[in-house]
This record gives structure tokens, sequence and C-alpha cells, in this order.
């Protein structure tokens, strides 16, 4: 095994868009686009998964979306929280299974999810964050271990928590990456499996693969474009085939020949894309009139249009930001909340109705969680946080991780609130990689520091809530 | 006149050339025994190939079978006949026919003052592959002897180039006294060669070769316009300026000028001001074209507002264009002031603030039995370090990272730093005669801030104490009676020096501003030379902007004009700065003076102060997918160039050209901003004189032939019999030329 690693290592470092052709000659990825090719030919769903990431940019505040609910746990909240305390009364109760010792309730603007929950389609997985290795405290304060770059830096955590190496700093991420491995999947790959909402992203950028970027109205087409005008003397006819005679130049410049190539693939995608998503979802008029209602629209007719596409896998990535709530935390969330809440509830009303709830697995990241003390009205860049996933797949209905104490000066507190992960963010990735179908031998491919926190040949999951 | 071949590849490197590559020759033998006869003595007398080949003894076996053309008319047609000794931008002339089977010779005289192989080089060159319109790609090159060149099978055009010597003199002087241009005159000669008829609607050409004055020339001035400014006016009146000074003795002028600020208009509309006003002052400003211009402080002013960054995304900013209007002024004024007082003012401006909450960020306080403990805010600590001054890791001199004994980089300070330098954070709050305490001051965005000592951490700390360097220590306080906010504000004033003197701080600033005006990626060289004017200004003055300015613009990196030949070298416009450009190329106007084009950021992913966080529209550090990652480079605007904006700028663009820079029709016709097309529509019908007129005014010269030759056929495709033709011409040409990629780069 060491030698094809150490080549597949190095084909994914190096390799350049040229060389795009050469994926078949690894074996595992050869088997991987059999089986796509196959799973393409029966068509169907049952060889169809797509990630969503709904990215809470600026820091979601965690603490109070998974909230402590019991009368100890709750005081010891609203102790280290004060003014950014919840009401106890408020809190939307679950009935996590397995769950002893602590009641546990939702933000109220959650009342969506809470049903998910309960209904065993949604779980949380709690105080995940970026670490380069298992950490106590007693280690943070000294000085041997190794903590993660730029620790409560908005753009490094942001980083991250899409590249998994946060001892490094790298310009991929894990679906980017999981998109090279797993494009043979696709029985086309005109318009990349990775589909973003919000510009390029590091996540879904890899070697080869980047994000196509949409907005809520679809692909943009070039106006004034139109290759089945043919009257010679038609504007319209002439100015296509001067664009592409453009785009055939060769530019000897690099910065031109970036600009070409972008050029260039932006025309080819819209194409493809725009006929492939075009139809009418059958919940389309239930979708909230907001950004993210529109935006998670468009991912579930994506989704419909997967056939056209020729994706077999899918991953979209949506940023949500404004989190950054140092001031107002409490009538900020109390306005965003309730608008992702209701957003997910129009996603999942689509993908039931297509049939496809079980093949789409939605999940939130953010920059980080925030502190647990205030500055008064709102809170400070903290860690490791509560994040939540739906989907028919998900082994719903619980807690994945323990939930911390939120005592402030406790166990985990390194100063202000700031609680130290106890569940790496590359065991809630490797997680959904390896649902998403990225064996285990590839696994740290994706996810560099993997081994630190699971064993690839391990018998059992990451975390669990998937597989 | 010598036959040794002296050409230089600069000039055609950059055009693409094919001749980079090794000529294949293309003669038949059915030509050559046409030729042996007429064209022996020439051969014999080693005339010029292309790449400085020299034929001797050209045997048929050598050369590939050619079918002659028919008897197609050849045209001739003046691509570019601006020469100048110092710039080496080519003159060029195309041959041209309208069909591309066979070969055609055409036969040409050189005449005029100026001298072949002396004063100038003549190469030949044709589209290279993929050029469609030119019908299929041949491996076969023009073959330019002395006085004939051959238009290869498979091609429509050939061009000879006229690469300038730089040491080009001339004897007479014109009215400004400045030495008289010399000329070259190509004449087509009606052959006696039955293929390769001449067609007689062009039968000469010439251009003009201007000998070195000392000051640049036009396309020179275009080229740092593009750098220092928003490119050219349609009129050429700046450019003719940059000419006149000279490029120091224009940044000179510039820097004297007044400051073009944006609040007056805001204030001026009273109670009716709203957030998209401010986009329209910023405009205005940019788009001010009078003797008075302060183009290069607008362009180093929206370069700093990209760096110290506040926007109007952040819905309390958004409610506040007069505040934010005042603080983009306040980075107008600083432009070309110093470093640490512009840190100072960015720190101290309730728009900062309120973007990173530092704005009544009292100091923490322990907890007590009726409430929890407090922290001071750390937003801003750490965005001052990371953003405005030092970065996250230390750096060399040269702007390159310093590395440990792992070969790793080392962090510029820890999180410990930033909660010191959170609490010297503390204890600002409104200023004005009716702040009367720190919370209940009324709202004032056009004064600094103040202190308060009363809420500002009066305790000792230590700053800047990474493992990169010593530790500063600011010593524990005494509050000042009355509290006029003396203790915390000698604690501010230690923290913005500590940052000042920092090695990191001008590599790390003068880098970044490298990167928005000149090049993606300046050499190491370039970056120490600028960052050492940063550190000594000459007068031992540390941060003295100015200096930085000139140093950037006046570099050899950024002047010479070889650089252009680099491919590595030059940065993508800002996507928003390339519609900008293209208004001020295109005159635009609206009847009202205003500008009001406040709703454009969806279409550039970038607008004034309007970035999505802190970290502004795009990160120095970007490296995106495709070609520019793949050669290990940089390309920060490329963060924003994504499958929307590549095609919704050029859309953008194609709507302006014909219903104006609005986004819509906007509500009173008097703000319609309309391109003024009047110098372009009387050339709709010679479409070579209107394709070298925007290639000075978009491109500096510098549109590469094939680019030319695939405009030129679409402009002339549209026929005369067109309803408003004129205008379908002129507007095909602009959109195709802003299209193509050498438009987006600038280099």
């Amino acid at each position: 095994m060491m030698p094809q690693d150490i080549s597949r290592r190095r084909f994914l470092g190096q390799v350049n868009c040229a060389a795009i052709s050469s994926l078949p000659i690894l074996s595992t990825l050869l088997n991987l686009k059999l089986a796509g090719d196959a799973a393409a030919a029966t068509s169907g769903t049952q060889d169809y998964k797509a990630l969503v990431c709904l990215f809470m940019g600026g820091g979601m505040d965690t603490y109070n979306v998974l909230v402590p609910r019991g009368k100890s746990e709750y005081a010891e909240y609203s102790g280290a929280r004060g003014a950014v305390a919840l009401p106890q009364a408020n809190l939307l109760p679950i009935s996590p299974i397995g769950l002893s010792g602590m009641q546990l309730g939702v933000h109220p603007g959650f009342a969506n999810l809470q049903s998910l929950f309960e209904a065993g389609q949604a779980a949380f997985v709690t105080n995940v964050g970026t670490l380069t290795e298992p950490l106590t405290k007693v280690q943070y304060n000294g000085t041997a271990r190794h903590l993660p770059l730029g620790l409560y830096s908005h753009s490094d955590q942001q980083e991250q928590w899409q590249t998994s190496t946060p001892n490094a700093r790298s310009s991929k991420g894990w679906a980017g990456k999981a998109a090279d491995l797993l494009a043979g999947m696709n029985s086309k790959n005109k318009v990349s499996m990775n589909v973003s909402l919000s510009g390029q992203n590091i996540w879904q950028s890899g070697t080869n693969a980047f994000a196509y970027t949409v907005n809520t109205g679809g692909a943009v087409a070039l106006d004034g474009y139109n290759s089945a005008s043919t009257n010679a003397t038609n504007p319209v006819t002439l100015r296509t085939k001067a664009v592409d005679s453009q785009l055939a130049l060769n530019y000897q410049n690099l910065i031109a020949q970036g600009f070409n190539h972008s050029k260039g693939k932006a025309m080819e995608a819209f194409a493809l894309f725009n006929t492939a998503t075009a139809q009418t979802l059958p919940n389309e008029a239930a979708y909230p009139g907001t950004n993210l209602g529109r935006q998670l629209m468009r991912v579930a007719k994506t989704i419909a249009g997967r056939g056209a596409l020729g994706h077999n896998r899918q991953t979209f990535f949506i940023e949500y930001g404004g989190w950054d709530h140092h001031d107002n935390l409490i009538s900020s969330q109390a306005r965003m909340i309730p608008e992702v809440d209701a957003a997910i509830k129009a996603f999942v009303d689509s993908l039931t109705a297509l049939g496809l709830f079980n093949n789409v697995t939605l999940f939130t990241a953010s920059d980080f969680a925030r502190t647990l003390t205030t500055d008064s009205s709102g809170t400070d860049h903290a860690w490791g946080g509560n994040h939540f996933v739906v989907g028919g797949a998900v082994k719903g209905r619980k807690i994945y991780g323990n939930y911390p104490s939120l005592a402030v000066g406790g166990a985990l507190d390194v100063g202000r609130g700031r609680i130290i992960p106890q569940i790496a963010v590359d065991s809630y990735f490797a997680e959904m990689a390896l649902w998403l179908g990225v064996s285990r031998a590839d696994l740290k491919l994706l996810l560099p520091n993997i081994g630190t926190f699971y064993a690839a040949n391990s018998p059992s999951a990451p975390l669990g809530f998937l597989l | 006149m010598r036959n040794s071949p002296i050409l230089s590849s600069a000039g055609l490197a950059r055009r693409g050339s094919p001749f980079s590559c090794a000529p294949i020759l293309a003669l038949s033998s059915v030509l050559f025994a046409w030729f042996t006869v007429p064209l022996a003595s020439s051969l014999r007398a080693a005339s010029v190939l292309a790449a400085g080949t020299v034929i001797s003894n050209i045997t048929p076996s050598v050369l590939p079978p050619v079918t002659l053309s028919a008897q197609d008319p050849v045209s001739m047609i003046l691509v570019d006949g601006d020469m100048r000794s110092d710039w080496p931008d080519p003159g060029v002339v195309a041959f041209r026919r309208e069909n591309t089977k066979g070969a055609s010779l055409v036969s040409f005289a050189l005449s005029g003052s100026a001298v072949r192989n002396i004063d100038y080089t003549v190469s030949a060159g044709t589209a290279s592959g993929g050029l469609l319109s030119a019908g299929s790609a041949s491996a076969s090159n023009p073959i330019l002897l002395s006085n004939f060149v051959i238009i290869p099978d498979g091609k429509r055009e050939v061009w000879m180039e006229f690469l300038p010597s730089s040491t080009v003199t001339s004897s007479t002087l014109n009215a400004a006294g400045n030495p008289s241009p010399k000329t070259i005159t190509v004449s087509m000669l009606v052959s006696s060669i039955a293929w390769g008829k001449v067609s007689t609607t062009t039968s000469s050409v010439t251009l003009n070769l201007v000998p070195a004055s000392g000051k640049p020339g036009r396309k020179a001035a275009v080229r740092f316009l593009n750098q220092a400014a928003f490119g050219p006016d349609g009129n050429l009146t700046n450019v003719d300026s940059v000419s006149a000074l000279g490029f120091e003795g224009w940044i000179d002028a510039q820097m004297t000028r007044p400051v073009g600020t944006l609040q007056p208009y805001l204030v001026s509309l009273g109670t009716a001001v709203a957030s998209a006003h401010k986009t329209t002052a910023w405009w205005n400003q940019v788009m001010n074209r009078s003797e008075t211009a302060d183009s290069l402080r607008q362009r180093v002013g929206f370069a700093l507002s990209e760096i110290f960054v506040i926007s109007d995304q952040f819905a309390p900013l958004a409610a506040r264009p007069v505040a934010m209007a005042n603080y983009y002024d306040m980075l107008l004024k600083g432009a070309f002031g110093n470093y640490r007082d512009l840190l100072y003012s960015v720190g101290t401006h309730p728009c900062m603030g309120t973007y990173l909450s530092h704005l009544q960020n009292a100091k923490g306080r322990p907890a007590t039995a009726t409430s929890s403990a407090t922290f001071a805010d750390e937003n801003f600590a750490r965005e001052i370090m990371q953003l405005f001054s030092i970065g996250l890791w230390q750096l060399n001199a040269d702007g390159t990272r310093t590395l440990d004994a792992a070969g790793q980089p080392i962090p510029t300070y820890d999180n410990k730093t930033v909660g010191a330098m959170a609490r010297v954070m503390t204890g600002f709050s409104f200023s004005g005669p009716k702040a009367t305490s720190f919370y209940s001051a009324p709202e004032n965005y056009t004064e600094p801030m103040r202190m308060w000592d009363a809420y500002h951490d009066l305790d000792a700390k230590v700053i800047i104490s990474g493992p990169a360097s010593n530790g500063i220590t600011l010593p524990a306080r005494a509050a000042s009676k009355p509290d006029v906010g003396t203790a915390g504000l000698a604690d501010y004033n230690a923290a913005i020096d500590a940052l000042v003197q920092h090695p990191n701080t001008a590599p790390f600033f003068c880098k970044q501003l490298i990167q928005k005006l000149v090049t993606s990626n300046p050499s190491p060289q370039y970056v120490k030379r600028v960052a050492d004017k940063f550190v000594d200004n000459g007068s031992k003055v540390r941060g003295d902007l100015k200096a930085v300015v000139k140093a950037i613009l006046l570099d050899p990196e950024a002047r010479d004009p070889k650089m252009m030949a680099n491919s590595s070298f030059g940065k993508m416009k800002e996507p928003y700065l390339r519609s900008v450009n293209l208004a001020h190329a295109l005159s635009a106007i609206a009847p009202s003076q205003n500008f009001p084009l406040s709703n454009l950021a969806d279409i550039h992913f970038q607008q004034p102060l309007s970035a999505p966080s802190v970290f502004n529209f795009f990160k120095p550090g970007y490296v995106p997918e495709g070609p520019i990652g793949a050669a290990g480079l940089v390309a920060p605007e490329f963060q924003i160039l994504n499958d929307v904006t590549a095609l919704f700028i050029p859309n953008y663009h194609l709507r302006a050209l014909q219903y104006g820079f609005n986004r819509s029709n906007p509500k009173d016709s008097a703000d319609l901003v309309m391109p003024q097309l009047n110098t372009e529509l009387a050339l709709a019908s010679d479409v070579p004189a209107l394709l070298r007129r925007l290639d000075l005014v978009l491109m500096g010269g510098s549109l590469p032939n094939a680019q030319h030759q695939l405009i030129r056929e679409a402009v002339q495709g549209i026929p005369t019999t067109l309803a408003r033709w004129q205008d379908e011409r002129i507007r095909m040409a602009i959109y195709l030329i802003v299209a193509s990629p050498d438009y987006a780069v600038l280099r």
C-alpha cells in the first residue's frame, strides 16, 4: 500500500488541470469510476448522495443554539452568560436518545429543527472545533502542545473549518479534494459537482475541483452571444464568432491565461446548468422569500437536475454571514435563526417530495463558537461549539459528543468561556466524507490529520451520525 | 541597407508571435521556380527571415510543397503606426486577402526618413493556432524577404512588425522643440507575378518613429495612468499631461492638488441622504476630469480603503453614510501623509470603532455576586495587528516570510498579545462638547473618538509579546483628573508607535499597496526597495506615504516596458475599476454631472466601502485554480472572478455601451451616465483607424495583432446597410476589446 499512497499524494499535490485525463491510472479511482458508470447506467436514486454545507459566517454563538435546560445546568449556563442567556422557559425541549444527567433545548427560533430532531431526522454534534491534537486545559496553558494557527481569528478559523488542516495554511478544502477523488463517479463533470451559492470558497477547492458558483436565479449567460445565430451580418453572429476566437487564442501572460480560462469555464457551464436545473419544485411556493430560502431552493433544483448534469455526487456551499455578534446577540439571533429554520424546513420538504431525503445531508459549520461571557450585549471569538446535521440518512435524535460544562473556569474553559473542543472537525468531516463515498484509505488525503483522532481501519464510525 | 538581421524579440514575444518557436519554411518548389529569376539576387543577399534566420542557400528540397493562390486582391492595413525609440511596441502593418487557400506573395517597398536595420528592424508574423476566423491553422509561417512577404497557405493575414531601435536620433526639431519624427512608408507594389494581385484601395501607409525626448510617450502614459489613476480619459488630456510633466513631475503635481472629498456632497443632500449617495459621491470624485482632479490620491485612497476596511455590509454603518464618507475622506487626506498618523486616525474614527466594536469598549471587570465577569472586546485589537499593520507572520525586509529551523513560518504574536492589545483599546467613546459621559455621549461620527480613563484598563500590559519580538511593556498609569483620557491615550499612542516601528510593518503594508497598484507578484527586491523608503524616506522619516507611493510607481519593475513581456507580471484589474476605467476612456457623463451608479455591487462582487468583511473583497494571498495557481502565483482579484462575474461584467459593459452605465434607467433622465463616442463615431467607416484610436485609449497600443485582426473582422462584418451601423460598429469594437483577457490584465 505504501508506494501507492505516496504516489497518490504526489498526484493530488502536483497534478495540474491539463493532467485530468490521467485520473483513471489510479486503480482505486478507476474502480470508483466504473462503479459510478454502472450506477449512472442503472439510473434511479440509489447511488446519489449530496452534502450541503451551511456555513454560518462570522462565528455563530452556538451555545445559544443547543442550550442546557435542566435546573442545575441551566444555572451554570445563565451564570456564565449573564445578559446573553436565553430565558429557560423559552427553550424548545428536545429528548435526545441516550442523554443522561442533563436536559437540553434548542433556541426558540428553531421550531422546525426541534421537530426534525424529535423525528430522528436531525442530530447535534457538540463541542466540535479545530484541533491539531487532543488537548487539555493544562496542555493549552503550557507550551508543549501545538494549537491551531490563528486561533480565534475569523479568516484562519473559516479557512480551517474548510481545510481541516489547522496546523498549516492551505488553499484546498476537503470537499474540493473529495471531488478530485469522486469526480469519476459522475457521468459528466462539465459543471463541477461542487456547486456554490456564495462564490468561490476554500472548502470546495481541490487540485482540479473548484466551486461552480451560481446565484439564486441560476447560472449566468453571456448576453449578445448565441451559437445558433447564423446570419453572417447580424452583430450577434459576428460577436459570437469573435468571442469564440478570443477564447481560442493563446495568451502568453499567465494572468491573461487565467482570465480566459475563467471565462471559458463560465460559458461552458452555463449552457448545461440552466437547462438541467430549470424544473419547478413540488413545493416551490412554500419557500420563504429570504435570500437563504432562495439559495436552498436553487440547491434543491440542482439536486433535481442531477441526471442532466451527470452528477451522482454533489456538494453545495452556502455562506450565511452576519453571526459576528459582538453586540446585540439576543435580538440578532432572534431575527436570524427563524430564517434559517424556515429555509431548512422548505428544503427538507422538497427533498421528501423528490424522494431524495435519504440521499442528502445538510450540516452546519462556522468560524468558531463565541465566548460564554459577554462584554455587554454581545460575545467574542471563541472555539469549540455545537453543530447540527439534517437528513434521512442521519441517525437522529442524538447528541454526538459530551455536552461541555459551561461553568466559567470549568475544566475546558481556557478563559472567558472559550471551550476547548473535544471533537475535532476532522472527525465531523470524516463521517460525512466516508458517507459520500471517499474510501477509508483515501481519508487522510482529504483530512491529513485524521489519524490523530480516528483510525481509518477502525470498525467503528468516526462519530456514528451517518455510518 | 544592411542585411544582417538584428531582430530583438521583445516586441514580438508580447504579441504572442509564432516566431518564438522555430520557424518552419513554406516555400514550394513551384514557388521557388518562380523565384529563381526575379528573386535570386535577394536570396543570395541573405535576406531577413523570421527570428533572425538567414537564408543563404535555399534549395527546393528543404521546402514543403505549397499550392499557389489564385489571384487574390491583397490590401494593406495600418494596425499601429505610432513608434517611439524609448518604447518597444512595434509599428504594425497587415497584408490581408479574403481567401486562405494557397500562398500569396506581396511585393513592397520601404521608404521614408527612417533607415531599416538602423532606426528599426522588420519581422513578420501571422495568427498562431486557434484563430478561428482566419481559416484552419497551418504550420506555415509567413516568409519575409527584403522586399517580399509571403502569406502562407491557410492564412488570411500577415503582419509586418517594425521594431524601433532604442537609438533613433533626429536632427530636426518640431514646434515643441522635440526631435521631429522619422517616417517609414510602406508601399505595396503591383507585382509582375501572376498571384498576389494588389488592391488599389490602399497602396501605401506611413508609420511615425519618434526619437526619445526624455518624457514618456502616449502609450507609456496610458500604461502609467492604468496603475496610478483610473486610466486615460477619452480626450487624452490626462495622457498628454503625463507626457508633458513626466512620471515624477505628474506625481508631484498630483500630490499638491486639493483633496476631492466625499462628505460635502452627502451633506448637501440634507435629510434626503441615503447609503447609496456615498457611492455616487465616490464616482463623482474618481470621474473628475477637471484641471484639479486628484486622480492619484483617489486611486491610492481606494487602495487604502481595501486595507483599512470598513463596510456598509454592517448595518449600523449602512445607516450612517455621512460618517462613512468622513472616514473615506480621512483615508484620502492621509494618502500622502504619514502612515503613523493614518493608523492613529483609523483607530480613533467612530466608524472603525463601530465596525470593529471598540467604540464604548469598557475595560473588563471581575465577576461579582450579582454579575458575571466581562472582558475587553478583542475585535479591533486583533485586526489592527493582523490586517492594518504587522500581519500574522514574521517577515523579512523583502516581504518574504521568516522561517524557523524546521522551515515553518513564525507567528508574529499570540492570543495573549491580542488580549493585552484589547485592553489598550478600551475607553473610547464619542467626542464633542456634549460628550459628558462614556455611555451616554451623543453620536458624533465625524470627529475622532475621545478617551475616558475611567473606562480604560490602566493596569500594565505587555504588547507585541509574541515570539516575534521582545515584549513592549506599557506601565500602569494613573487616571487623569478631570478625566480627559490622558492615561488611555498614552497607552494608545504607545501601541500605535509599537506597530509602526515593528519590522513587519514596512514590507507588510508596502507589498499590499504594490499588489493593489502594479502587480500581484512583485519580486522581493521590489518590495524591499519600497519598504526601504517606508523605513527612511531619505530624510530619516519613517512611514512617509508620499515617498512610498512614489517608490511604488517609479520603481524599475513598475516602469520598465520589458516587464510587459514577463508572463507572470501584472495583475487583473479589479473588476469594479475595470468599469471605472471604461467610463473614463469613453468620456462617460450624465447631464446632471452626477454618477448615481450605486447598485453595481452584485455585478462586480465589489463596490467601494462595501466589502463582505474586514478581509476586503479579496485577500492578498489568494491562489486561483487554473494556470495561475499551477504556476505558483497569487492573483488576489481572482477571488471575485467566478462563473457569475466572468459573464455579468461583460454583460454590464454591453449594456453600458448602448444604454448607459446605470444599472437600470434612472428616474431622472438627467442622471443617465452615457458614453460620449463622437470621436469613435467619426471613424466608423474607417475600421482600422477606429481600432487604432481604441487601441491607444483602452490598451495603450498593446492590443495584440491577433485580437486586432479578429475584432476588425467582426466590426468590418457589420454592413453599412444595417440600421445605425456606425453605432453597431463602435459598440462591437469596444465590447470585444474590453472583453478580451488583454484588457482585463494590467501589465
